[in-house]
């Protein structure tokens, strides 16, 4: 009896992580190179769960994983937003050091002529040495389709680092953009088919349709869940009763 | 339930959005201005379960965690340094730049200011200011019965006085260019000002390799894209709508959640 009441619980608590992870989607609805993460549910069977009767099948969130399809390109003319077209992902330094990847192209210049994210990460080239830029008489930036990134009249100077994460859903989220890669992986291989594109940002790939009719999915759920564990209640209160009435 | 202060954290962006939206559709007839755009961020994320977490014995790892971030927030508003079109205003004391570089102003506190402004007026003495009166750095004088100035594209001014048909070289417009323009904190009154991330001006000529030049006679126009304006508009509505959505949703579960018993 207990653990229909306990069925329901799992599937609520799931069902909560649920719309936390879309109320985050929906949050960074407008922020450059998201990803939109969604959640894995499985069953979790119990064998002789309680009375060692009959099998019980637990609800478990077993995992979530990041969507990489990619988000609609947005022209800016803004000549260091840059954004990838195909697979691949730029590769940055945190401030603490720490090597992290993520398709955010939004660049600036810090005053010493380093490349970074708006967060201060520093933008790293295809050997993972950070990006440094002349700070004198270069004039308009040109990034090429291969990453190559040019001055007025000066020649490439660097070249924007752009690598291939095949075992990306194992890599942890660690904000600001970013991906860290789990310990012991392998390093990522330069990325060959994708294309740089200068004056282009990549958006959000969270698609409004998606996430608003899984909020309408998880409450509905949820109230369902509800609605059993309630059912769950006066069954037991119902035959509390008639075993005091038969007394 | 955390998507209620999550939801809360997409609407203030969208707010943030709106704002700035809202300040380039405002000044698209402002001279020299520059439209900027709102960049967001996602927060730190919570991890329910780790990646690579173990899950036997035999050291088979979980191939991915349970991440749930906490919401988003402004990583910045970037200003879009693309020239702005060009105005002729046959005003001889219009200039404007063609290119990289801001005008150096000295504030009346005797700090530095930068402006693209390019509409210039005579004082009382005869300096070259700004609308607010403020004179240029390096300062021009032009001196009295001048018939005409002319600015040429390197900003070397010349003054024709009275008959005399050679023209009196009066001195330079230079420029101020920054490694990272968008670093620059705006103040208003189409000033800016270094900054640490802009990075210390340099003083260059118009016509120097990587700067623009003057063109006399014309304003630079400002750069603000109006359509694209609207049409950000409507997605940050949209947006925002979206976030008050997932509140209305959590808070729909929870009061499920009350009536169980």
């Amino acid at each position: 009896m207990t653990e229909t009441s306990h069925i329901s619980m799992s599937l609520a608590a799931s069902l909560q992580r649920q719309l936390d992870m879309t109320a985050n989607n929906i949050a960074n609805a407008s922020t450059a190179g998201f990803k939109g993460e969604h959640v894995v549910f499985e069953s979790l069977l119990q064998k002789d769960a309680g009375t060692g009767q009959d099998p019980a099948a637990f609800v478990s969130d077993t995992g979530s994983y990041i969507d990489t399809r990619p988000g609609a390109l947005t022209q800016t003319g803004n000549p260091l937003d840059v954004a990838l077209h195909g697979d691949g992902w730029f590769s940055y330094q945190t401030a603490e050091g720490q090597e992290a990847f993520g398709r955010d192209g939004s660049f600036t210049l810090d005053p010493e002529g380093n490349l970074t994210l708006l967060s201060g990460a520093k933008v790293l080239d295809e050997g993972g040495a950070p990006i440094i830029l002349p700070t004198q008489g270069i004039g308009a930036l040109t990034i090429s389709e291969d990453g190559t990134i040019s001055g007025a009249g000066t020649g490439p100077l660097a070249r924007i680092g752009v690598f291939d994460i095949p075992e990306i859903q194992s890599y942890k989220r660690a904000g600001f953009g970013m991906l860290t890669a789990p310990e012991g992986a392998e390093a990522p291989k330069p990325a060959a088919f994708t294309q740089v594109m200068q004056g282009t940002l990549e958006m959000s790939n969270v698609n409004p349709v998606r996430e608003m009719t899984r909020l309408i999915d998880v409450q509905r759920a949820y109230e369902r869940t509800n609605a059993l564990m309630g059912n769950a209640d006066t069954l037991r209160r119902d035959a509390l009763k008639r075993i005091g009435q038969s007394v | 339930m955390k998507a209620l202060s999550i939801a809360a954290t997409g609407m203030m962006a969208q707010q943030t959005n709106v704002d700035v939206i809202s300040n380039n559709i405002a000044n698209a007839n402002t001279t020299g201005f520059k439209s900027s755009r709102a960049a967001f961020q996602d927060l730190i994320y919570q991890s329910m379960q780790r990646e690579g977490a173990l899950t036997s014995e035999t050291g088979s790892a979980r191939p991915v965690g349970i991440d749930i971030g906490l919401g988003v927030q402004t990583a910045g508003t970037v200003r879009l340094n693309t020239q702005g079109g060009m105005v002729s205003t046959e005003n001889s004391l219009n200039v404007a730049i063609d290119g990289r570089g801001y005008f150096s102003v000295l504030m009346p506190d005797g700090s530095q200011a930068y402006t693209r402004d390019g509409s210039f007026q005579l004082s009382a003495e005869g300096e070259i200011v700004t609308m607010q009166g403020y004179q240029l750095d390096p300062g021009i004088v032009v001196p009295e019965n001048t018939t005409s100035v002319d600015i040429n594209e390197q900003g070397i001014v010349m003054a024709y006085v009275e008959n005399d048909p050679i023209p009196v070289e009066l001195g330079q417009l230079t420029f101020a260019t920054f490694i990272n323009e968008p670093g620059m904190r705006p103040v208003g009154n189409n000033f800016l000002l270094a900054t640490e991330a802009s990075g210390e001006a340099q003083t260059v000529n118009p016509g120097d390799p990587g700067t623009g030049l003057i063109r006399q006679g014309y304003l630079e126009a400002s750069n603000v894209n109006v359509i694209q304006q609207i049409t950000d508009l409507i997605s940050a509505q949209r947006a925002y709508e979206m976030n008050s959505k997932s509140i209305e949703t959590a808070d729909q579960m929870l009061s499920s959640a009350n009536q169980i018993r």
